[in-house]
């Protein structure tokens, strides 16, 4: 009885593990988005940053925030969201079947991210700044082949 | 061959006019494009032009001047009905569509200043301004509000259309050479400003954009 009890709540437990880690499409597709609004959002932190007189600590700030991000964006597009009925996402097909071409675009922005972090940890803001262009790129890499137009 | 030949609408106001023709195009085009630094430079051009129309709206030529051509709406329907008074120049209708493309045309570029690109590297020049959330829907009217501004200009183009075939009244000739035949003396004939005086209102809009191009208030 009691080991029936517990292996019921074994199950029960992993059960709901499985629940969490396996959030539904739209979940995904809403949380990466985020994530995504983020890193949009410090990176323009930066690029304002380096307009003006930057200032060190909030450089530092928006690069850990890439930082933060950018080895999760593989993940971000995981199998399971390859298809997704309904769900509103600018994410194209290409990302799953040229899966490895976009593992590569991402981890481009990762690397680059990380110099950015680097830099800015080290208080080289020139650094920073030269940095932009090739962060930017990596952005770009990957939205020019796997992420929908608005046209 | 009775008539004369009357000065309609002076140089500045024709070559605004034909540089907004093919600039809203090319901005168009380099935005489907993704060229968007050319669109951005387009964009200044447009900017430029705009507040040179704008204060030629009150220093300019009496053709060009927005105290002559906005009328009433008495004036407006009378006429629409036909029965309107004949005045050189925009008429009470054409006016108010003058008024209202350069008023989407302002609101078209100011959203293009705050505007970014899906990666950031391309911004217009106040997006500094502005936080990330609200470039996004900057960036997003921007791209709405062309939609708007197309079907005006399509409105106005068939318009024109109109008075030459249905009308016989050629509106593209003066627009491009300046002058109109008349049958006979007007009652008082346009008076066209001193050249000297388009091109201190043109240094005037060329100090104004190129202040908005780099960052604008605070960056000097």
């Amino acid at each position: 009885m009691r080991t029936r009890l517990i292996i019921g709540s074994v199950a029960a437990g992993l059960a709901s593990v499985a629940m969490a880690q396996a959030p539904s499409v739209a979940e995904q597709v809403k949380a990466r988005q985020a994530g995504m609004k983020s890193v949009g959002a410090a990176f323009k932190g930066l690029r304002d940053e380096m307009s003006g007189t930057p200032d060190a600590a909030a450089v530092k700030r928006h690069a850990a925030v890439l930082a933060g991000h950018s080895s999760k964006v593989g993940g971000w597009f995981g199998a399971s969201a390859a298809s997704a009925p309904g769900v509103k996402t600018a994410a194209l097909p290409a990302i799953w079947t040229r899966n490895a071409d976009f593992r590569k675009a991402a981890s481009a922005f990762d690397v680059e991210a990380r110099k950015t972090l680097a830099l800015a940890n080290a208080g080289d803001m020139a650094g920073v700044g030269g940095q932009l262009r090739a962060l930017g790129g990596t952005c770009k890499g990957c939205h020019d082949d796997f992420k929908a137009k608005d046209d | 061959m009775a008539g004369v030949r009357i000065a309609l609408w002076d140089l500045p106001t024709r070559i605004v006019h034909w540089s907004l023709v093919v600039l809203i195009p090319f901005s168009w085009w380099s935005a489907e494009n993704h060229d968007l630094e050319r669109h951005r430079w387009s964009g200044y051009a447009i900017l430029g032009l705009l507040v040179f129309r704008l204060i030629w709206g009150f220093v300019g030529s009496s053709t060009s001047r927005f105290a002559s051509f906005l009328r009433g709406p008495r004036a407006v329907l009378a006429y629409a009905r036909g029965s309107g008074d004949k005045r050189l120049g925009h008429n009470p209708m054409g006016g108010w569509s003058v008024v209202a493309m350069l008023a989407l045309l302002v609101a078209q570029v100011g959203l293009g200043l705050f505007a970014s690109d899906d990666d950031g590297l391309e911004t217009g020049p106040l997006n500094h301004l502005v936080s990330y959330a609200t470039a996004e829907t900057l960036t997003e009217l921007h791209e709405l509000l062309f939609n708007v501004l197309a079907a005006l200009i399509a409105l106005h183009v068939a318009t024109v259309l109109f008075y030459l075939f249905v009308r016989r009244d050629n509106l593209i000739a003066p627009m491009l050479g300046g002058s109109k035949q008349l049958d006979a003396e007007p009652a008082a004939r346009p008076t066209m400003a001193r050249p000297l005086r388009a091109l201190a209102v043109a240094a005037v809009a060329f100090a104004i954009m190129a202040w908005i191009s780099k960052g604008g208030p605070l960056a000097w």
